[in-house]
């Protein structure tokens, strides 16, 4: 409840400052909880776009981490793999769910080990649309 | 006399013919039983079917001891291959399995084994397994050895894995492309099912496969 409502304020200042023109919604984001050394891990959310033009989420920061950058997973006959790619697309009218198992953003060089229960900035870069700050959870399982 | 012989033979006829079916019967369950690909009524009828031996991998725990598949004979082993630098596929793998086990009773769980096989050992030490592996649940046991036994295993389970070429100037920064499944082994070492990586968020589902196979251990057996 009040990450909904954390999320829809982040949301509102950032389409007035964008003169209402450029609208994303994100819905239940989390980031992995991952054992202490571990360097890397990812974050997943919903990402809703409302309006007439897509939206290209083309990486991000974190004051928690080194880098941030959107990666999808491949998958053939049961083999997992990942690629970096230069954004992930939220079609006008659509949306894109980043997930476990499936396209994410990479949170590299974790400058502390995260624990489940503590909240993670990230600020997501957006083209059209700049720079979205929100704050995600940490958790071990997608949060219900 | 002689107008009662084909009426005898009539009378016969029915009985002989159900003997036939039944010792059909017999005799085909007996070929099921004998040929466990074609034996489809264990309940476990869902995904990918196996039910043969399973491979007996000879590898090292995170503890830095030996582990092979036979010592845990009269248990379930379920295990997944990846490595620690994994920062999509295992975790997800791992905190699913930790559900699975969180799902059974504390009886059932005592006789259920989960590992994790690196398919990474140069960075994968046993000291980065244990620290890795029991975060997610404290019983489940980081395996690994070495490249050749590891590629054995792969090859074994019909799984593979192949190393990423390092990113950047950084030779250790790589990813390894892996197998995501999940391998089931029932307690008299058979190749149950393996599960895609999809679903695993069936939490309820695969505890039931489990205690399904539990229920095939004789009773009184340790």
């Amino acid at each position: 409840m009040k990450l909904l409502l954390l999320v829809s304020l982040v949301v509102g200042l950032f389409s007035s400052s964008q003169a209402g023109e450029v609208v994303l919604q994100v819905e239940k984001p989390w980031i992995f909880a991952v054992p202490p050394g571990a360097k890397d891990t990812a974050a997943f959310m919903t990402l809703v776009n409302p309006g007439t033009t897509p939206i290209r989420l083309t990486g991000g920061s974190s004051p928690a981490a080194g880098r941030v950058a959107p990666m999808i997973t491949t998958k053939s006959d049961g083999r997992m793999g990942m690629q970096d790619v230069p954004a992930i697309e939220i079609p006008a009218g659509g949306r894109a769910v980043l997930k476990p198992g499936g396209d994410h953003l990479m949170i590299y060089d974790l400058k502390a080990p995260l624990k489940s229960g503590q909240t993670v900035q990230l600020t997501l870069t957006l083209e059209p649309g700049g720079p979205m700050i929100i704050e995600v959870p940490v958790s071990r399982l997608e949060p219900k | 006399m002689n107008g009662s012989r084909p009426s005898r033979w009539k009378k016969l006829l029915f009985p002989a013919f159900l003997a036939l079916l039944i010792a059909a019967g017999i005799v085909g369950s007996m070929l099921a039983t004998r040929d466990p690909q074609k034996h489809v009524h264990n309940g476990l009828d869902r995904l990918l079917w196996r039910r043969v031996e399973a491979y007996n991998f000879r590898l090292t725990d995170h503890h830095g001891r030996p582990v092979e598949l036979a010592q845990f004979r009269g248990k379930v082993v379920v295990f997944s291959f990846g490595f620690t630098n994994c920062p999509n596929i295992c975790p997800a793998t791992l905190s699913h399995l930790a559900a699975v086990r969180e799902a059974l009773s504390e009886a059932e769980r005592d006789k259920v084994q989960f590992l994790f096989i690196s398919v990474d050992p140069e960075r994968d030490t046993g000291e980065r397994l244990g620290h890795y592996v029991p975060f997610f649940e404290e019983t489940f046991l980081g395996v690994t050895g070495s490249e050749q036994d590891l590629k054995r295993v792969a090859y074994e389970y019909k799984a593979s894995y192949t190393r990423e070429k390092p990113k950047g100037n950084d030779p250790k920064n790589y990813f390894v492309d892996h197998t995501a499944d999940v391998f089931l082994i029932g307690p008299e070492g058979q190749w149950e099912l393996s599960y895609p990586f999809e679903e695993l968020t069936k939490t309820e589902a695969i505890a039931k496969d489990i205690r399904k196979l539990l229920a095939r251990i004789p009773a009184g057996n340790p």
